[in-house]
Order: structure tokens, then C-alpha cells, then sequence
């Protein structure tokens, strides 16, 4: 899969949201002089050539350590970023320049639920204002108490019932556990293609964890819409996603079929990630697999492949190359010399 | 039911605030200055003994039964001119310090949430602003295009913004990078409902404290500018009973004493306020009392 | 002292005489705010024995951190009423003179926190703290006897002798984390405390010091807790495991029975929170609700306002937390366990080691 340079790309069946060798790179440092800006400075490759792509309704979630570029991935989806470099298309439509031509089309089909719910709205508006907001946007609703009631509506689907309770409150006098869903609600008001929920659990208890999970799955199952799951919590991200894609500085290192990751993990870092994940069941105690070092910054990694300096299985050639795509059928792919067909 | 208790919760959350700003003794203190000086602006007419531009027979009367405050160099009653001077002070503070927090607000608030170019070129002019010496600049101006009042209304808020400036650029860059502010971009908010709607609302209340306490400092150059005689001649200022009796520092002291003390009353009447809103509104500072 | 009840295969506590290494009995601790007192720790009994490793597990503001700041004394005095006793080694904690707190505090108990590193100077080399660190209760020590004593330790927790020279800035959290964590244990204290000491962490770094505290714990013979809202850490490393919520107990055992055959209603939901990592995909439910307002909590059993398994008697009495057999069947409820003598304390209910304490109508604690 290479960029095509057309402005737009023949579409599979249902399939609502491709990225093609997307990138994000960051220069390193302020560069007071922009000389040498193509090549040769330095730069943070936070996203560095990523492909995959979603159909309707599926859920994809995305796994990796802190720094390996999930967020800034989820922020190229939608738009909060420019990628540097590869295309992203929305329906075959190539969304940057959606973006700069109809930005207001752009924003209906790409939402995005955060992870802190406690900031994602603003403490001065109420929840009748944050909601009917991007109802009034984008020109849905012909009257106010249309709009309002249209928000009712959807609160009350979304299990905040009943409806009229919430809709003057304020944000600091709902839960973490309501706030989030008030933020799926917004985005869903939009009725978009796909949505990114990047970690929207984890600053939540554990308690209200599964609460906000069914609901983006009970969500995914009645709109068929897409949704990238963003976290660092496996057996969380295994729940709710149909396949499972797992990032190491800025790259796509393995994707497939959720179960079969979880169950079948071969890529060395995948390997590692999964069993030093512990198990809530003391039954299935194991023992980690040990890698060494800590996860570099993603300055000018490579050029063999990023996991080398830390894997447990280099060999000479991992130095060299970056690992061709093994694919293993029914859709599992892996980045690895080491991995044999 | 709903709206009632969206009220409800306004009015709980004024009270908090009264609450907060109640319980410091001298911004109550400078609340209550100011209510006097609105008080008297408001009622000047009516308690004023004399018109203030009446010329009395007796010149320089020391202060006694007859004149309060004793009579300037043309029989005119210095109470009554003070009493008037309220207004022209408080307009001319007020006014020119909400000059200075609008443009203040708007350019800092523009500077920091649109950053990049914009934010470069901004903060240059507003350092090249504060390194400017103010008084000068306004002597130069009024003596260029006349002292009317409202050129010196003018003048002043359009010297004193970059503070209020900077106060609000630092806050825009802070409020940028909040969830809530991305979240609004995600739902298709323009830039600049962006920047009305979420960052100058959550953002002005550092502004606020200060330009309370610029009114102060604008009555301040105001009366400054009085003294130096580029007020504006047709109206009694405090600034202008000062100039005035100036001359007569020595024979009649009284002139010149009771007007500057009404400057330093409203002045640190309304430093108090601005102080007392400051500790109450300005976010680092609440954070603390929490 | 019920000897027979002993299950236990380590010969450590019989060294003390068969008394656990840490008692805490009706400990209570409330935080005076503005509006009211919160009860944080409200009537907690908690026994630990030499060479076990106990779990504190609950959601956020369950009082785990409040339990574990009063063990070591760190509550800030004039703002929390501390009602009960906590006994170490039968040291009486709560009353003893400071210089023996200040003496107990980091030779004898431990602790490390989630934001431990945070407490780490940024302008000075690590060595340079490490060795202050040392000095504060060793002062007569030598440079060479510290630098020795520390690199063993580093090699202990994995970390390089190089990190010595860095700054913290230059280290990972991870790296940082295993600092604190070699510094938690220059003394060899009898007890190690980590409050959430891995949360922040990557999983593979949270695996490998996980991994590593458990090793630390065979090799250097320690007592520990690991106080989490994660129950997989404490499925992983600990024997035992105390269930917590807004304030007070729910279930106390091994981590074996309470984890997997929960009998209490909230430690079921909050397993239930957990979707497993293997096997087949359930439903995970969670537990509908919040915490309660810990200023006004509910007559009754804490948790009946959340509680799908609720009786009538749940919102009248508060459950009292009643020693259970496996098969749930409660027994032993009459029986008075050692009373806390060093401190004069009787009728107090010390557990035997590896007994299951569930604190629930359903399982006999309505028995006052
Ligand atoms: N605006 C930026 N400028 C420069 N570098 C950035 C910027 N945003 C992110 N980075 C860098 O890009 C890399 C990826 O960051 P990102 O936030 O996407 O990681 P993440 O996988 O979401 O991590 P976490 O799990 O901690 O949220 C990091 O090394 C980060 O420091
Ligand atoms: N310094 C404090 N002042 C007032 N209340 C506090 C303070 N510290 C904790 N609390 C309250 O005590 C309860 C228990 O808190 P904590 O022990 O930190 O719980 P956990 O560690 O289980 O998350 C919470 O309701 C919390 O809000
Ligand atoms: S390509 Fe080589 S270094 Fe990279 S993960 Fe595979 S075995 Fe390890
Ligand atoms: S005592 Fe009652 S309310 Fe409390 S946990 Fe047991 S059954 Fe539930
Ligand atoms: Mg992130
Ligand atoms: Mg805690």
C-alpha cells in the first residue's frame, strides 16, 4: 500500500476510514534556522508510516507503551493534527483537504471522547448548552426546544435518566462515570463515521470502567459506527475491540483479529506486552517475559528495526532493515524478521 | 422546575462569592469607599452647598462655617468642586479603564490562543508598549490633539492595555491545551467562538482584578495630567483643583489638600477591590483557599 | 491463642510468638473538613504475619492510602481524629514517643508511593540524594559502605550503577520508581509499603518491578503490602488480600479464595469489573453507582445502596466482619482471638493466619 496521490482511492465495502502511511514527525528542536528543514535535522517520529483501516461498525484497539504515539494517531483521525506525511480517507474522501475545504463535514464525520471527563467540558456551560452546541453547529434541529429535546433523547438512551435531571446541571456535579457519558453522547449527536475514544476509561473507577465500555459497544452495535480504542489496559481493550493493533515507536508492529493477538501474540514486543500483563485471576499467574532497557523516545529510530536495541530474539539482519509485513492469514499481520510465515 | 434551579445554582454560586469576598475586611473596606463615591457622583448636584462654578465674594476663606472646605482664589467653594470632580474622576477612570481591559482582553486573548505567528508579532508589540514610557507618551498625544475629555479618556485606556494584555495571553495559552477547548475545535467551532465563547469567559477574571485597579491609576494620570494643566479646561477634575491651587500652596493650603485627598480615598478604594477580586477570582490564588 | 486454627507453611511468625508483625484494631480515622468530618477508616481490624504479603484493594477514596499514612504515622495531626491501636513488632504506634516513630519510620516500616519520584530533588545527581537518604539514619556511614550498600541494591531492583551519576530527569518513571524502591529498602525493613506504587507505570515496566518485589520478598524475607484498585497486581503478587470500601473492610483472606470464590457482594462486583484476559469474552457489569458521601454515610451496611444482593437488615445494622470457612458456611464466630495484650487491649479479634473474614448479613454478620 503505497499513497496513490489522487485525491481519492477506490473503496472496499463498508469500509469507512483508511490510513495510508500516515506520519507525524516533530522537529526535535526548535530550529531558529529553518535550513536543512527537509532532511536533515531531527525529529520526533511520533506516528511514522502507519497503515490500517476500519469498517463499519467495527472497533479497533490500539495498545502500546506511553510515548508509542496512540494519542497522536487518535489526533490525525480527527483532525486535531496535520500529518506530516500519507493520507487518511474518510469514505474514499481524502480528509485533509475535507478539512481545509469543509471543515464543518470533516468534524461530523470524526469525533473524539478524551480521557480526563472531568475536563472535557467547559465548567461554565451546562449540560443543556454543551450538548445542543454542536447541534446548533451544524444547523440539526430547527428550534431551540427542538434541539433540547433531541438532547433529552439522547441522554436518556445513553442511560442518564431521566434526562431533565441532567440537562441544567453543571459539569462539576456529575461523576466522572456521567461526564463520560455525556462526551460519548456529544459525539454521538453528530451521528459521525468514526470515533476515536482515546484511554476513556482510565481515569475513571474501577467500578464504572464496564459502564462506559458497554455503553461505546452497545453504541458501535445499534449506529455501526467505528470506533478506535486507545488504551494501555489489554484485557479492557480485548473486551471491547473485534481486532487489536499493537504500536511500538510510532509503527504498527502486529494487527489482527483481537482473540488471536491475545491468545497467539507473535511479534517478540506483542509477546512481551501480554505477559507481563497480569491477570486478575491469581489461577493464571506467569511469568513475565523480561525485556531489557526502557521505551526510547522515537528520535530518529532505526534504521534496523525500532524493537532491536530491546528484543530478546535480534538477530544480525534486525539491525539493517526495517521487517517486511508477514502475513499469517485471516487478516493477522506482523513486522518481524523472525517471524516466518 | 429545571430553569429554577439553574437559577438556584446561580444565585448559590453568587452567594459563594459573597462569601469569599466578604470575608476580607479591606475589600469590603474599598466596596464600601466605592459606593460612597458613586453615592456622591450620582448626588452632586443635589448636596453640593454651592454651584461649584459660582464666584463667590470672599477669596481663599480658610475653612470654617460658611465654606466647609473654605474658598479658591476666585471665591468658588471648594466642597462643591470636589463634590463635582467626583464625576468627572470616576467617568474618566471607569471609562478608560474598560477601554484598556477590552483591548486588553481581545489582543492578549487573540495572541495567545491563535500562537504561532500571530503570538510572536503581538508579544513584540506589547513589550515595545510596556517599555514605552506611558506619561510621556500621553503628554505627547493630548498635546497634539487637545485635552477634551474624552481624548484623554482615550489616551489613557489606549496606553494601559498591554498589561491587561499580557494577563490574558497567559491565560489563553494555558486554556488552549484544556480538554474542553480541543473538544469544542472537535465540534466544529469556529476560531473565534472559540476564542468568545471558551477562552476569554474562563479567562477574564485575572483581567477583571486588574482593571478595578486600573480605574485607580487612570484617576491617577487623569489628575496628573490636570496638574500639568493638559486636563481639560472646561470641566472641574480633582486633578484641575490641584493645578489650581497650586499657587496658593502657601496662603490657602486647603485648595490643593482636600481634592488630592479625595484622589488617594477613591484611589485605594477601588486597589482594595481590585485587590480583594483578585484573591477571589484569580485561579491560582483560589486554587489555594480550596 | 488458637495455634490449631494455623495453616501456615512459614516458620517466620514463630518467631514473635505466633502474634501477627502488624495489628491494627479498630482503627478509625476521620479528616475534619469545612463541612463535616470525612470518615475515611471507619472501624477497621487488619492482621498481618510476618513473611505474607497482604493486597489492599478498593476503588478510589476507599481509604486505602489513609489506612496505610496512619501505620506509618504520616497523617497530619491537626486535621484527623485517629480512634484504635496499631500495633507493630507490639509497638504501639499511634502512641509511642516520636523519636521511636522517627526510628520505626524507614529502618523498621517502608513506603513507597505512586508519586514517590516526585519527592526526588531535580538539581541534584541521584547519588547525591541517595546518600543524604542513607546519612538521615546512618550517620556515622562511610562514602564507600553507602556506594556499596546501594549498587547491591540497584542490582537488586535491576538498575545499572550508571543511574547514580544521572539526574532524575534523566530517568524513565520506571527507572525513577526502582530508586525509590531500593531506597525503601537501604535499612532492610522488617515491612514494605507500596501505595499504588506501580499505577502510572507501563505494563511491561509495572510486570518486571512486579516481578522484582516479588523476588525481593523470598530473598530478603519481607512483610509487605501493596495497596492498588487494581486487582490483577495483587492477583499476581500478593497471599492475602483486604477488600476496602468507603472506609471499612468487606473481605479479608487468601487472595486464592477471596479472588476467585468471592463471597461479599462489592468484591464480586469489583472482580466483575475486571474483564478477563483469556478464555471467553463475558459481559462485565461493574457496579452501578457512586461512593457514598463519606461526611454523611448511610445507616447500615456501607454498601447497601449499591448492593444487588441488598436484605432489609443491610440498611438498619452494619454487618460485623464474622471468620467464615471456605464453603462460606460461617463458624468460629464465638471465638475470642488473642487479645492485644501489650497493649493492655481485650476481647479484640485477631484472625488466625490464612482465616477468610467476610463482613456481611448474608454471611453471619448480623451476629453483634
Ligand atoms: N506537540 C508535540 N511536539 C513534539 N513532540 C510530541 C508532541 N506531541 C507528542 N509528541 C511526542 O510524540 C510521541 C508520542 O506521543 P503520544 O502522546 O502520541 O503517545 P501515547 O502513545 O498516546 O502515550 P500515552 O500512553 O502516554 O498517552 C512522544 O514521544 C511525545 O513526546
Ligand atoms: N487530606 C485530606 N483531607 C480531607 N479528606 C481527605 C484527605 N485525604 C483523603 N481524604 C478523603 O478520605 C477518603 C479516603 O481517601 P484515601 O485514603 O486517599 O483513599 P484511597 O487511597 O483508597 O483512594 C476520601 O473520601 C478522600 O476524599
Ligand atoms: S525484527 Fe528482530 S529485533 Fe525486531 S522484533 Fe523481530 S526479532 Fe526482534
Ligand atoms: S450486608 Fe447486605 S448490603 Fe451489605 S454487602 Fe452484604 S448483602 Fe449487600
Ligand atoms: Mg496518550
Ligand atoms: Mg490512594
Amino acid at each position: 500500500m503505497s499513497g496513490t496521490g489522487t485525491s481519492s482511492r477506490p473503496t472496499g465495502h463498508e469500509e469507512v476510514l483508511s490510513a495510508v502511511e500516515i506520519q507525524k514527525w516533530y522537529p526535535a528542536r526548535r530550529q531558529i534556522l529553518r535550513l536543512g528543514h527537509k532532511d536533515g535535522g531531527t525529529f520526533v517520529k511520533a506516528v511514522d508510516g502507519v497503515n490500517f483501516s476500519l469498517r463499519k461498525g467495527e472497533i479497533l484497539g490500539v495498545i502500546g507503551e506511553s510515548g508509542c504515539g496512540k494519542s497522536t494517531m487518535g489526533k490525525l483521525l480527527v483532525g486535531l493534527e496535520v500529518p506530516t506525511g500519507g493520507k487518511i480517507y474518510f469514505q474514499g474522501q481524502e480528509a485533509t483537504s475535507l478539512l481545509k475545504g469543509d471543515a464543518k463535514a470533516f468534524r461530523r464525520k470524526a469525533q473524539i471522547v478524551f480521557q480526563n471527563p472531568f475536563d472535557t467540558f467547559d465548567p461554565r456551560h451546562n449540560i443543556a448548552s454543551i450538548l445542543s452546541t454542536p447541534l446548533k453547529i451544524h444547523g440539526i434541529g430547527s428550534s431551540d426546544s427542538e434541539r433540547k429535546e433531541i438532547c433529552c433523547q439522547a441522554l436518556e438512551q445513553a442511560g442518564l435518566r431521566p434526562a431533565r435531571e441532567y440537562l441544567f446541571r453543571f459539569p462539576h456535579e456529575l461523576s466522572g462515570g456521567q461526564l463520560q457519558r455525556v462526551s460519548i453522547v456529544r459525539a454521538m449527536l453528530l451521528k459521525p463515521l468514526f470515533l476515536v475514544a482515546d484511554e476513556p476509561v482510565s481515569m475513571l473507577d474501577v467500578s464504572v470502567r464496564a459502564d462506559i465500555l458497554n455503553a461505546l459497544l452497545q453504541l458501535s452495535e445499534e449506529s455501526s459506527t467505528a470506533i478506535v480504542f486507545i488504551s494501555h489496559d489489554i484485557s479492557v481493550t480485548r473486551y471491547i475491540s473485534h481486532r487489536i493493533a499493537v504500536m511500538y515507536l510510532g509503527r504498527i508492529v502486529e494487527i489482527g483479529d483481537a482473540d488471536e493477538i491475545i491468545s497467539h501474540p507473535c511479534h517478540p514486543y506483542t509477546r512481551a506486552l501480554i505477559s507481563n500483563f497480569p491477570s486478575a485471576d491469581p489461577r493464571e499467574a506467569r511469568e513475565g517475559i523480561q525485556i531489557q532497557g526502557e521505551p526510547p523516545t522515537p528520535v530518529n529510530p532505526g534504521p534496523g528495526c525500532y524493537f532491536a536495541p530491546r528484543c530478546f530474539m535480534t538477530s544480525e539482519e534486525c539491525l539493517h532493515s526495517y521487517p517486511e509485513e508477514v502475513d499469517l492469514g485471516g487478516g493477522h499481520l506482523v513486522w518481524c524478521h523472525m517471524v516466518q510465515r | 422546575m429545571d430553569e429554577n434551579a439553574a437559577r438556584a445554582r446561580f444565585t448559590r454560586s453568587l452567594k459563594e462569592f459573597w462569601m469569599a469576598y466578604s470575608s476580607q475586611k479591606q475589600a469590603v473596606a474599598g466596596l464600601l469607599i466605592l459606593l460612597l463615591v458613586v453615592a456622591v457622583a450620582f448626588l452632586a448636584p443635589y448636596i453640593s452647598p454651592y454651584d461649584p462654578n459660582y464666584l463667590g465674594d470672599t477669596l481663599m476663606e480658610a475653612p470654617g462655617r460658611q465654606h466647609l472646605l473654605g474658598t479658591d482664589g476666585m471665591g468658588r467653594d471648594v466642597f462643591s468642586m470636589i463634590l463635582h470632580g467626583t464625576r468627572v474622576s470616576l467617568l474618566v477612570g471607569v471609562i478608560s479603564a474598560l477601554l484598556s481591559g477590552m483591548i486588553g482582553t481581545l489582543v492578549g486573548g487573540i495572541s495567545g490562543f491563535f500562537g504561532g505567528t500571530v503570538d510572536a508579532v503581538i508579544s513584540e508589540i506589547i513589550d515595545i508598549f510596556l517599555m514605552l514610557p506611558t506619561f510621556f507618551l500621553i503628554l505627547i498625544i493630548v498635546a497634539m490633539f487637545g485635552s477634551s475629555m474624552l481624548n484623554v479618556m482615550i489616551v489613557i485606556g489606549l496606553t494601559s492595555w498591554p498589561g491587561n494584555a499580557r494577563l490574558m495571553r497567559a491565560q489563553a495559552l494555558s486554556l488552549r491545551e484544556r480538554t474542553f477547548v480541543i473538544g469544542a475545535k472537535v465540534i466544529g467551532e469556529s476560531r473565534g467562538s472559540i476564542l468568545f465563547r471558551y477562552i476569554i469567559p474562563n479567562g477574564i477574571f485575572p483581567v477583571i482584578a486588574n482593571t478595578t485597579m486600573q480605574v485607580a491609576s487612570a484617576i491617577l494620570t487623569e489628575a496628573g495630567l490636570s496638574f500639568l494643566g493638559l486636563g481639560d479646561p472646561n470641566v472641574v477634575s480633582w486633578g484641575r483643583l490641584i493645578y489650581d491651587g497650586r499657587a496658593y500652596l502657601t496662603s490657602a493650603w486647603w485648595i490643593s489638600t482636600f481634592a488630592g485627598m479625595a484622589i488617594v480615598v477613591t484611589v485605594m478604594g477601588f486597589y482594595l477591590i481590585g485587590d480583594g477580586l483578585n484573591r477571589v477570582l484569580n485561579p491560582k490564588l483560589r486554587d489555594e483557599r480550596q | 491463642m488458637v495455634a490449631t486454627q494455623q495453616t501456615n507453611e512459614n516458620n517466620q511468625c514463630e518467631e514473635s510468638g505466633g502474634r501477627p508483625l502488624l495489628e491494627i484494631l479498630d482503627l478509625s480515622v476521620g479528616y475534619e473538613t469545612g463541612s463535616g468530618l470525612v470518615r475515611a477508616v471507619d472501624h477497621v481490624d487488619l492482621s498481618l504475619y510476618a513473611g505474607e504479603s497482604l493486597g489492599i484493594v478498593g476503588e478510589s477514596g476507599s481509604g486505602k492510602s489513609t489506612l496505610v499514612m496512619s501505620v506509618l504515622r504520616l497523617l497530619p495531626l491537626d486535621k484527623t481524629v485517629v480512634t484504635g491501636t496499631v500495633l507493630f513488632n507490639g509497638v504501639d504506634i499511634l502512641r509511642c514517643p516520636q523519636q521511636e516513630m522517627a526510628r520505626i519510620r524507614w529502618k523498621e516500616i517502608s513506603i513507597v508511593f505512586q508519586k514517590s519520584m516526585n519527592s526526588l530533588s531535580p538539581v541534584h545527581k541521584v547519588w547525591e540524594q541517595v546518600e543524604d537518604i542513607y546519612r538521615v539514619h546512618a550517620p556515622g556511614a562511610s562514602k564507600d559502605e553507602i556506594r556499596e550498600r546501594i549498587l547491591h541494591l540497584f542490582n537488586v531492583v535491576n538498575l545499572s550503577p550508571r543511574v547514580l551519576e544521572l539526574y532524575p530527569h534523566e530517568l524513565s518513571g520506571g527507572m525513577l520508581q526502582r530508586v525509590c524502591i531500593a531506597l525503601s529498602l537501604v535499612h532492610l525493613p522488617k515491612l514494605v509499603i507500596f501505595d499504588e506504587a506501580t499505577t502510572a507505570l507501563d505494563v511491561i515496566t509495572q510486570g518486571q518491578i512486579l516481578d522484582e518485589v516479588m523476588r525481593l520478598e523470598r530473598e530478603l524475607k519481607l512483610t509487605s503490602i501493596i495497596v492498588t484498585h487494581d486487582i490483577s497486581v495483587v492477583a499476581k503478587t500478593c497471599k492475602r488480600v483486604a477488600v476496602m470500601y468507603a472506609g471499612r473492610l468487606m473481605e479479608v483472606g487468601d487472595v486464592g479464595t477471596v479472588l476467585v470464590e468471592p463471597l461479599h457482594p462489592y468484591t464480586k462486583g469489583l472482580i466483575s469489573s475486571f474483564p478477563p484476559l483469556t478464555g471467553t469474552r463475558k459481559k462485565i457489569t461493574g457496579i452501578p453507582g457512586a461512593l457514598p458521601d463519606l461526611k454523611a454515610p448511610p445507616p447500615g451496611c456501607i454498601f447497601a445502596p449499591r448492593c444487588p444482593e441488598a436484605l432489609k437488615v443491610c440498611k438498619e445494622k452494619s454487618p460485623v466482619p464474622t471468620v467464615v470457612s471456605r464453603d462460606g458456611e460461617e463458624h468460629l464466630k464465638d471465638v475470642k482471638f488473642g487479645p492485644g495484650e501489650s497493649a493492655g487491649l481485650r476481647n479484640i479479634q485477631v484472625p488466625p493466619i490464612g482465616a477468610h473474614v467476610v463482613a456481611c448479613h448474608k454471611y453471619g454478620g448480623d451476629d453483634a
